[in-house]
């Protein structure tokens, strides 16, 4: 190691040092008051899920299995059944999420653009049926996203109008 | 002379509370402080600003169990956290922290006592403090406590020396003693400027003495958990944390009147400049601290030994030439 022995008489380590600590102390603290100050959300955040719907209200989703296949952690349960016209309606769509592992896999799978990642994360509850949400919930979540109604009151974000569509 | 005895006991009063905030705030400046030196906030949430943090701290502490452990030496044990406190309160007794003022009439002396060995009394208070430390490391039959108070009485008995060759210095110049004498000396010129290496030699051991931040060895966390302190809850803890703060405000008070003259400073009242000097050298405490990591042992008693101590013996030496040179 080398050593300055000016450096060492005259502490000027130490006094760079300080100076760099003085210097930060009047900066602006990074912290957010959480509680009371909303925290930022990116725009590629990725919170609980949404299902969009039609003008008509009637669901985007077309009950595929994609979102079900492609799931890693199998949260998604999706049952269907055949209308009076042919059609496939769906009977059960139920999304557990104390398994989510919100990876996102179910909105780039979806064919229809219907699942979404949404802003909303704070899923805390007290029972473990609560975490299971239903396709009501679900698209509940989209106009919630939408209008920026958020459950956590910290939320200050909303969708854009790219995304709507 | 009742009445003087009347007047002593409410200045002791007065100091010993003013003491203990002052110890309270003195946590909450350190959050506060070292909290914005890393670019965040410190306690913001009790009270305007935090400042009912140390209120609640204290709460809290009051109202903890107590506990003993199973093994300790319950009497050594019980002993030791006011063997930390009282001489570093006590201290405080001989520190002058303004001139003596007239008031309605009244000469007052606003400080308990001025007595001619004050200076040595201070330093004997502050050895008697290691005791506590020595005997909470012992009584807690504990592997971590032992480490840290043996850790903690070769800190403070190496860096006393240093700190006493130190404070010869301005003790010669003086030719006194006595704390107040030693201000009223410092008139004309603060002896931090001709004893500039014995200011630098007693800050660094003033920091050490008081086991702080980089000298924090007897508490290193990520070593022996909290040190000597390691089994104590509640109040005893309290009382050694208290003890330790204490000896802060000591050390800066000393520094305050040894090298930069006390409470003698123009335009502004003798208090509101020993507690501006006293202020200062607090926040480079907490400075320090913030800035500087843990030296290592061998490290620390290398720089007691091996560099302090003779440039404490070399400046005492060239400092007493001179003395002698122009006294005579």
């Amino acid at each position: 190691m080398r050593r300055n022995i000016f450096e060492t008489i005259f502490f000027s380590e130490i006094l760079k040092g300080l100076s760099i600590t003085l210097g930060y102390m009047f900066t602006k603290p990074v912290t957010y008051k959480y509680p009371y100050e909303a925290t930022p959300i990116q725009d590629r955040f990725r919170g609980v899920q949404y299902i969009k719907t039609n003008e008509d209200g009637s669901t985007k989703c077309v009950g595929c299995y994609l979102c079900q296949k492609v799931c890693p952690s199998e949260c998604i349960h999706i049952e269907t059944d055949c209308g009076p016209k042919g059609e496939r309606l769906i009977r059960k769509y139920e999304l557990d999420l104390s398994r989510c592992i919100y990876c996102g896999y179910c909105e780039e799978v979806c064919p229809v653009d219907a699942i979404h990642m949404g802003c909303e994360w704070n899923t805390v509850d007290n029972t473990r049926d609560n975490y299971v949400i239903n396709m009501k919930t679900l698209s509940q979540n989209y106009k919630d996203n939408v209008a920026g109604n958020w459950k956590n009151k910290h939320l200050k974000k909303k969708l854009v109008e790219g995304v709507q569509q | 002379m009742v009445l003087a005895i009347v007047f002593t006991l409410i200045k002791i009063l007065i100091i010993v509370v003013c003491t203990l905030i002052g110890v309270a705030y003195m946590t909450y400046a350190e959050r506060k402080v070292i909290g914005s030196m890393q670019v965040r906030l410190g306690p913001t949430h009790t009270g305007p600003f935090g400042l009912l943090q140390p209120l609640a701290d204290g709460l809290k502490l009051f109202t903890k169990e107590d506990m003993t452990p199973d093994m300790v030496d319950k009497p050594v044990f019980y002993v030791a956290p006011f063997l930390g406190m009282v001489p570093a309160l006590a201290a405080f007794a001989v520190i002058p922290f303004a001139d003596k003022m007239t008031i309605f009439g009244m000469e007052v002396q606003p400080y308990v006592t001025d007595i001619n060995v004050g200076l040595l009394y201070i330093l004997s208070l502050s050895s008697v403090g290691v005791y506590g430390i020595i005997m909470s490391g012992w009584a807690s039959n504990s592997k971590y406590a032992t480490i840290g108070s043996l850790r903690s009485t070769a800190q403070v008995i190496s860096y006393e020396t240093a700190m006493g060759l130190a404070i010869i210095g301005p003790v010669l110049l003086a030719g006194s003693t006595s704390l107040k004498s030693i201000t009223d000396a410092q008139a004309g010129m603060w002896f931090m400027i001709p004893q500039f290496v014995a200011f630098i030699v007693f800050i660094i051991s003033a920091v050490a003495e008081t086991n702080r931040a980089p000298f924090d060895l007897p508490e290193a966390e990520t070593e022996i958990v909290a040190g000597f302190h390691t089994e104590y809850s509640s109040m005893r803890f309290a009382m050694f944390f208290l003890g330790e703060y204490a000896a802060m405000w000591v050390m800066a008070c000393l520094v305050a009147i040894l090298f930069l003259g006390g409470y003698t400073g123009p335009f502004l009242p003798p208090l509101v400049w020993f507690l501006l000097k006293v202020f200062a050298f607090m926040f480079f405490y907490l400075w320090l601290r913030a800035t500087l990591p843990r030296l290592r042992y061998d490290q620390l008693m290398d720089l007691g030994w091996k560099i302090l101590i003779p440039i404490a013996l070399a400046n005492l030496l060239i400092t007493s030439i001179v003395v002698y040179a122009i006294r005579n």
